[in-house]
């Protein structure tokens, strides 16, 4: 019979063996991600936000976990949400309270309240790439809607464009950040 | 000339109460006008019993005043304070003073009205210089008493004095136009100067509650809000003193307390089914907050603070040849059968007044025009102008909810069916045979809902049963229902007037690929300040053809041919209450 504390040591060798592994193949092992930091829209380079007038993006890279908070704002009324992604994960399950993204339409987020969210870095980890399916309610029924997104960021790291393609719409919505100074952070 | 009247006791604007002042000493307007009220006041709308009284028939003449651009406290809102507070009491008994506010005035019908004024109504205007106080006191001075003198360095006085020029007949000063009130024998009644000195609002509007409220309308409250700080733009103002209403600014946020709490003490104390007039102000609460506590009394709102005139417009009478006519495209009855495609709606809101009528590009396209039902008896001239002035392609329809601007989910059960039997009058009266309902009091089109549970929606059928049907929203929303041939319809996409046409367009597009089905029912809510050339153009962009189509038509056709689910507001919904 082997020793349990062996036993446990064993597996925890073999976590931390794996660990390396994974951390050695992400790209973001070895310095901050670039797309990390507080980005805040740039209105003159965007697609128009109605019903929203402003948006700050703030992306929280610590390996392969992405937290993704947005605030998005129109005078007094304001919406704030984030999600955390793990990008080795094939899928990841998302609380969606209310789908922001078009107010304007009669589209609302669907049946469990929830999306599923993939994703994967590209690039040396310049770009990261979201797929995320979701059911939107519409007046005539529930509808399967797929967004690709992709947050991609300058070469001089100042610029972060995250370009949207969504299933049911023939245009894309791009939406241009630039980096938040430190201090405004 | 100082007009050598007593002080002027109590007064109440409830019919058959005795009033005293300046009123009795009318000249033979006055008479027809009692007649006419004495008469026909089941022709008359749904205006509190007696509070205006129209004329049989429009003055022959009347004295045009054009005001300046600048609505600053500390520029020329005195000479217009004094002027609006002149004109609320010298059009008490008759409609003698008209005026002409400035070009890029909100309420841009103000000019188009002066035509159509002497055109159908033969109307003569005296037209005086920019500003001209001094002539217009020398000609109307004999209808007040003094002058009340607010405080140049406290806001809030002004709004005070205008409660007190409507209720002790006084015109409204400042220090500065003393020397001028003197010349036309108007000496000081009331002096706020210094009064309020570092008071805040609720502690101002509590003394002038405590002075004031009880010989004040319980018919009428005007809210004296929207521009806030240095800017003030009171064009209700005139009516509001000639019906001798209290003016506040107070607060419907309940993180102000002690104003909430006075507002709460006034409204509780107005008449059923009166009229709030005014915005709220822009620096203090919301208008999801205002119009949900306006909707708690089941009162009924008139929500812009700067409609100019309605102290002369509310005496024009119809002109006899004419009647409300609507462009009705299908008989109430009548049923129609939907082809396997888009139909769209687009609908214009927000007051007439205020939007693109007078822009190019209407009658280009079918468009449904909201009609604030109130104006029939508020503005007759101008909903007779709006109905004359329609091309085939304009069609009207009720709101905003019913008799107002109101939220229904705000009004209590036992406050709804008065509302709904004025609006049931309102609707008959001006040949409307939709209605369109908003309710901000859970959310608004960014977040929170706009839907109308179950309840509620089954109230309208009961209390409308004339109506063809129903539409809800202002962003989108998502109540859908039919019954008996009626729809209730929600708006599907809000065209917000920042939105370039190509976005516009890729917007309907993505609808009509979310929305599978044919026919689809597309209602679109325009926002006053898009131009119907510009809704033309998004169409035009459409990949797949759509059918624009009248409200009328839209609901016969939605009537027969249910591709949308029945939704009703539901409790997991989610609530936001527009702090």
């Amino acid at each position: 019979m082997t020793n349990p504390m062996i036993r446990i040591s064993r597996h925890a060798g073999i976590v931390a063996v794996l660990l390396f592994t994974l951390s050695a193949a992400s790209p973001l092992a070895a310095a901050e991600s670039p797309l990390a930091g507080t980005w805040r829209f740039d209105r003159a380079r965007s697609t128009e936000l109605s019903p929203w007038q402003d948006y700050v993006l703030t992306l929280t890279v610590d390996g392969d976990r992405v937290t993704f908070a947005r605030q998005l704002g129109a005078g007094r009324r304001g919406f704030a949400d984030a999600m955390t992604i793990d990008v080795s994960r094939p899928d990841n399950i998302v609380p969606v309270p209310m789908w922001p993204d078009n107010r304007h339409l009669g589209a609302y987020i669907s049946g469990d309240r929830t999306k599923h969210v993939r994703a994967a870095w590209l690039d040396g980890g310049r770009i990261l790439r979201l797929s995320t399916d979701l059911v939107l309610s519409t007046q005539q029924g529930d509808r399967a809607v797929n967004i690709l997104s992709d947050y991609k960021v300058s070469a001089n790291g100042a610029v972060l464009t995250l370009t949207e393609l969504r299933s049911t719409r023939n245009r894309p919505v791009v939406y241009v950040f630039n980096r938040a100074p430190a201090s405004s952070k | 000339m100082k007009h050598p009247l007593p002080s002027v006791g109590p007064v109440s604007d409830r019919q058959g109460q005795s009033k005293t002042g300046p009123a009795f000493r009318a000249h033979g307007f006055l008479v027809l006008s009692l007649l006419v009220c004495a008469l026909g006041t089941l022709s008359l709308p749904a205006q509190p019993a007696g509070t205006v009284k129209a004329a049989v028939r429009a003055p022959d003449s009347a004295t045009l005043i054009p005001l300046s651009e600048n609505w600053r406290l500390d520029g020329d809102v005195p000479v217009h304070a004094l002027l609006i507070s002149l004109q609320g009491l010298a059009n008490r008994t008759a409609p003698r003073v008209y005026l002409e506010y400035p070009k890029n005035w909100q309420w841009e019908i103000v000019h188009p009205l002066i035509g159509f004024l002497q055109k159908r109504h033969g109307v003569k205007f005296d037209r005086l210089a920019l500003n001209d106080a001094g002539v217009a006191l020398a000609r109307y001075g004999q209808y007040a008493r003094g002058v009340v003198v607010w405080d140049k360095h406290v806001r809030s006085s002004l709004i005070v004095a205008f409660t007190i020029a409507g209720v002790e007949d006084l015109v409204v000063v400042n220090e500065d136009q003393l020397p001028l009130a003197a010349a036309h024998g108007l000496q000081p009644v009331v002096d706020l100067r210094g009064q309020f000195t570092g008071q805040p609002d609720h502690v101002i509007y509590q003394w002038a509650y405590d002075r004031y409220f009880a010989r004040c309308s319980r018919d009428y409250y005007v809210v004296m809000g929207g521009e806030a700080g240095a800017a003030m733009q009171p064009g209700i103002a005139d009516f509001g003193i000639q019906q001798r209403a209290f003016f506040t600014d107070l607060s419907s946020n309940p993180k102000h307390s002690e104003e909430l709490a006075l507002l709460n003490k006034i409204l509780s104390q107005q008449n059923p089914a009166s009229i709030v007039l005014g915005w709220h102000s822009y620096a203090k609460d919301t208008e999801g907050q205002h119009t949900t506590l306006v909707g708690n009394y089941g009162l009924m709102m008139e929500g812009l603070h700067n409609l100019p005139n309605v102290s002369f417009t509310s005496q024009i009478p119809l002109t006899p040849d004419f009647k409300f006519t609507n462009n009705h495209h299908v008989a109430p009855t009548a049923t129609l059968q939907a082809e396997p495609k888009v139909y769209l709606c687009a609908v214009a809101t927000d007051s007439m007044g205020i939007g693109t009528w007078t822009k190019p590009g209407r009658g280009k396209i079918p468009y449904t025009w909201q009609v604030l039902m109130n104006w029939v008896w508020m503005n007759p001239p101008a909903l007779q102008f709006f109905y004359e002035d329609k091309s085939p392609n304009d069609y009207f329809i009720g709101g905003l909810s019913g008799p107002g601007y109101m939220y229904p989910k705000s009004i209590p059960a036992d406050k709804f069916p008065a509302l709904a039997a004025i609006g049931r009058r309102l609707m008959k009266q001006l040949d409307l045979r939709a209605l369109e309902i908003m309710d901000y009091s859970e959310g608004n089109r960014h977040v929170g809902n706009t839907d109308l549970p179950k309840e509620l929606v089954d109230r309208y059928y009961a209390e409308y049963p004339d109506a063809i049907g129903f539409i809800n929203g202002y962003g989108t929303a998502r109540t859908f229902d039919l019954r008996d041939g009626k729809p209730f319809l929600s708006y599907e996409y809000y065209l917000a007037v920042d939105r370039p046409e190509d976005e516009a367009a890729a917007d309907l597009e993505e609808l009509i690929q979310l929305n599978p089905a044919r026919p689809y029912f597309l209602l679109v809510h325009v926002r006053e300040s898009n131009t119907i050339e510009k809704v033309a153009n998004i169409i035009g962009r459409l990949s797949e053809p759509v059918e624009v189509v009248p409200l009328d038509t839209f609901l016969k056709l939605a009537a027969g041919a249910k591709t949308y689910r029945t939704y009703h507001r539901q409790p997991t919904d989610p609530v936001n209450l527009n702090p």
